[in-house]
């Protein structure tokens, strides 16, 4: 089992930015704080400045939250987690950073 | 037809075999839920969004809702709508579509989307609470 200290976090120097110019570095730290020591099965956390593509004005700061792929599905703690996150934050936090659990990959 | 039809063509493409399908089968699984979406909030009487930006009006209506239920829908859509964008759009080796297991993930949340949507319309008092939480 993976300890929460061995939980990487990488964090792009584009998605460092895009938080400090929202002013949500509190709540991201949060976020990732939560999600990091909370999340069953989390392995690493990875986070990016995503485009919008077709689907949006504004590019969003994307927390994706690996997780060992046996333990992607049918996992309570990420409901658990998605519920603190919406009573915690404001829309506009959710908004602009967004959190997806997904794949950790092969392996892990 | 409706939306959520392409749940059961997600749920077919998600069992094939190559990465192409797992891309494949997450799009249709966003466009399942988003579709619903669309139609339910134009059945509650709210505008139709505009074809510019469709995906950000239906997801914001809900994201910003102060009612729970549409909340935790939104929050779906989100989740959703990052993964569709990369199976859509970056198409270098992810992570994402190595095997079927985010593809599968995807169409689980869907269908907890929807059971939450499904439990909306069926309740009228849950569902003018739902209506009189949305900003148009």
């Amino acid at each position: 089992m993976t300890t929460t200290s061995e939980v990487l976090v990488t964090v792009t120097p584009e998605a460092a930015a895009r938080v400090a110019e929202l002013g949500f570095q509190k709540e991201f730290e949060q976020l990732v704080e939560r999600a990091r020591t909370t999340i069953q099965g989390v392995r690493w956390l990875e986070v990016r400045r995503e485009p919008p593509y077709d689907t949006g004005d504004e590019e969003q700061v994307v927390i994706w939250i690996r997780i060992a792929d046996n333990q992607l599905l049918n996992n309570p703690s990420i409901d658990t987690f998605i519920d603190w996150k919406l009573e915690t934050f404001s829309p506009d936090v959710c908004w602009h950073i967004s959190t997806v659990e997904t794949v950790a990959g092969p392996g892990t | 037809m409706n939306g959520r039809q392409f749940l059961d063509l997600a749920r077919e493409v998600a069992t094939g075999a190559t990465e192409l399908h797992w891309r494949g089968s997450a799009i249709h699984t966003y466009y399942a839920l988003l579709l619903e979406c669309r139609d339910v909030q134009i059945r509650w009487g709210l505008p139709i969004p505009h074809r510019h930006n469709l995906h950000a009006t239906v997801r914001l209506r809900f994201q910003y809702a102060t009612e729970r239920t549409p909340k935790r829908i939104g929050d779906f859509l989100e989740r959703l709508v990052n993964l569709r964008n990369l199976a859509s759009y970056e198409l270098s080796t992810r992570i994402e579509f190595q095997n079927s297991q985010a593809a599968i993930r995807a169409i689980q949340m869907a269908n907890d989307a929807l059971a939450l949507l499904d439990a909306i319309e069926a309740d009228p008092a849950r569902r003018v609470a739902a209506i009189a939480s949305i900003r148009p």
